[in-house]
């Protein structure tokens, strides 16, 4: 992994929301590293600040939510390292990486997508925005991109009205959208979930030649194991606003270390291995993000806590090579080190 | 197929189609063919996994057996204790006491149920009307089926708000259990749940399968979720059954194209990541007009000049296996 280029760093990062119902700690101490043409898959289920982390990268976080503490540290813009964390969140520095540098593709492409405007004349805005191409340059490379996110006919889809258009191909354009102003990463939030699943294999794979066409980075949030586990090279599994587990993909998924990564895994029911004995279930439910709770937030479901999990919280720790999980027990067993 | 005596439901050449209206006139321009020609039996006790993406009609099929709308054509035919309700031509009248047999339960959990009743009054909604159970014995009632999903009857007074997801829809199958219905339409019930929560609610339809001798029509887009729970599996594509057979059939030897295709656009976990090799290109048909011959044929891989011309009807290639495809017996399709 470390072979390499750094592109952003998120250290320690906290996002709290502060509503009258109380203070919602939506992300907790998140450190992950992008590195330059690498896909990240962040896998958590919902509430568990996925979303939230990827509008703090962005700097979009909605109201009363802010970033309350760490560091989002980018190294794509010129030369020199800039803490997007510190910027001015409507200021010039950050519109010259929103959008531009870094781009965000949403579940839904219709709520991504304006109904008034030609599909064109809503990738040309993104377009004026950040570069000064004429009107006929921006038509041609319009066309050129749709065509590079495998939308046949782009010379007449152009022209058309998002309505128009099937859902595939509306995500397609929200990519188009998103790759014209050739970003360094791509944040893609549950992109392929409004989809049917010929349509998701479709825009996994044309994700995946994006990555290896345009050497982009991608940070991939999904709440489905598998989708994950078709696109990274690394997951981050978040639990309660904090990553619990984080690894090279093809090691979380074969061999998980988190007891919710396990419990996950096991909950699936896996194509192809068929058997109608009871599926092993985590118990209770997804976590009230309004409750504080003490110690470990997943060891009111855990199967294997410890004493020190009702009074403690864990941090990440390095276990094997690559490896790092949040959880006594496991670092106690294998004798992980800071 | 088989001797009709374990048959629960028998579906015989059911159409649905809705009318287009244009204009100021409001003239019928064409039909959507939401359901078009669907024959299929559910034997007692078993369930039946419907699947297919979303517009190919698998929904309005699961309305059409529980009336909640009238078919165009068909029959659809409830076996019950010897006797045969013809559901299809039942009045609204005669409705009521059928719909006892049948319950649904649905997909999202925060939308059907009323935030202003408590759960007893949503468990208790349908004893009620049906007059089930008079008012002494109701609290009892719902008490027991709650805790037979798992809920803590000590709630009963609560609203819907203070559950979780997967609480909510525990009570969206309490209700759907009020009536001990014999067959249950399941429509994507565990979609808009989270991960773990999906598998503690399939693990409780499997449970009450057992305990009550319930029969299933389990609606869903997930393949991995239809395999689990199936017993036979019904693959739909744009108002049409393709392919029917028993789970194991449809998934080791599929024998339509779009079955095959679906199997391998479901991503799966593995250590490692799988190459793309085939992946289906273009749309879902428009039901409102659809292309000529089979369906599938634009999308197919395998399509000869005949699958443009000539349509298909499902046909039986082996016992119990259904297909519908002009050269179902000539590929080699590939399985799991």
């Amino acid at each position: 992994m470390s072979a390499k280029p750094l592109l952003l760093e998120i250290k320690n990062l906290d996002v709290n929301f502060y509503l009258d119902e109380g203070t919602v700690e939506a992300v907790q101490d998140v450190s992950l590293d992008i590195y330059q043409d690498y896909a990240l898959g962040i896998v958590g289920e919902s509430g568990c600040g996925k979303s939230v982390l990827s509008q703090a990268i962005m700097r979009i976080v909605p109201r009363p939510g802010e970033i309350t503490g760490g560091e989002l540290v980018y190294h794509g813009h010129n030369s020199h390292p800039v803490d997007i964390a510190k910027l001015d969140g409507t200021g010039k520095a950050i519109r010259a990486i929103r959008g531009n540098e870094i781009a965000l593709i949403l579940q839904e492409p219709m709520a991504a997508l304006s109904p008034l405007y030609t599909v064109g004349n809503q990738i040309r805005d993104a377009l004026f925005q950040h570069t000064s191409m004429s009107r006929n340059e921006a038509r041609d490379y319009i066309i050129e991109l749709l065509d590079q996110v495998g939308i046949p006919q782009p010379e007449t889809r152009i022209d058309q009205y998002p309505f128009e258009l099937s859902g595939g191909l509306r995500q397609r354009v929200v990519i188009a959208m998103a790759i014209a102003c050739k970003p360094k990463l791509l944040i893609a939030d549950e992109p392929t979930t409004a989809l049917d699943v010929t349509i998701q294999a479709q825009i996994l794979k044309l994700f995946q030649e994006l990555k290896d066409s345009l050497e982009i980075s991608i940070i991939f949030i999904s709440h489905d194991l598998a989708v994950i586990s078709e696109i990274a090279d690394e997951v981050a599994v978040m639990y309660n606003g904090r990553v619990v587990e984080k690894g090279p993909a093809s090691k979380v998924f074969a061999e998980p270390l988190h007891p919710y990564t396990v419990g996950l895994l096991k909950s699936v029911p896996k194509l192809g291995v068929k058997s109608r004995e009871r599926l092993t279930v985590i118990e209770g439910s997804v976590p009230d993000p309004f409750m504080k709770y003490k110690g470990c937030a997943f060891h009111p479901r855990c199967s294997i806590r410890e004493e020190v999990c009702t009074v403690q919280c864990p941090t990440l720790k390095t276990l094997e090579q690559e490896r790092e999980v949040a959880c006594f027990p496991i670092q106690g067993n294998t004798g992980g080190t800071e | 197929m088989n001797e009709p005596n374990d048959t629960l439901l028998s579906v015989e050449r059911l159409k649905k189609h809705f009318p287009i209206k244009k204009g100021l006139m409001r003239r019928i321009t064409g039909y959507v063919r939401a359901v078009d020609d669907v024959s299929f039996r559910i034997r007692k006790g078993e369930t039946l996994g419907l699947v297919g993406e979303s517009g190919c009609g698998k929904s309005t099929i699961g309305k059409l057996v529980l009336r909640a709308m009238k078919p165009t054509a068909g029959r659809i035919m409830f076996h019950l204790d010897g006797r045969e309700v013809p559901v299809h031509e039942l009045s609204d009248a005669e409705l009521r006491p059928f719909r006892k047999h049948a319950q649904l339960i649905f997909q999202d959990p925060y939308a059907s149920l009323n935030p202003r009743m408590t759960v007893r009054e949503i468990i208790g909604e349908p004893i009620l009307v049906n007059r089930d159970h008079d008012s002494e014995d109701m609290d009892q009632r719902v008490a027991e089926l709650m805790e037979l999903v798992g809920l803590d009857s000590r709630y009963l007074k609560r609203y819907p708000h203070a559950f979780s997801g997967g609480q909510r829809q525990r009570i969206g199958v309490a209700r759907a259990l009020a009536l001990n219905p014999d067959l249950i339409i399941a429509d994507e019930p565990v979609s808009a749940l989270d991960v773990s929560i999906q598998a503690q609610i399939l693990n409780l339809l499997h449970d009450i399968q057992q305990d009550l001798n319930l029969t299933y029509l389990f609606i869903s887009h997930d393949l991995s979720v239809v395999e689990y729970i199936s017993d036979r599996v019904a693959v739909m594509y744009v108002g049409k059954l393709v392919e029917v057979a028993d789970n194991e059939d449809i998934f080791r030897r599929p024998k339509h194209p779009y079955t095959e295709a679906l199997l391998v656009a479901v991503p799966r976990i593995s250590g490692e990541r799988k190459a793309h090799a085939y992946t289906l290109s273009g749309n879902v048909a428009d039901p409102a007009n659809p292309p000529s011959g089979c369906y599938f044929h634009p999308r197919c891989r395998y399509a000869k000049d005949v699958c443009q011309t000539k349509s298909v009807s499902l046909e039986e290639i082996s016992p119990g296996h259904q297909v519908a495809c002009h050269l179902a017996s000539e590929l080699e399709l590939k399985g799991l």
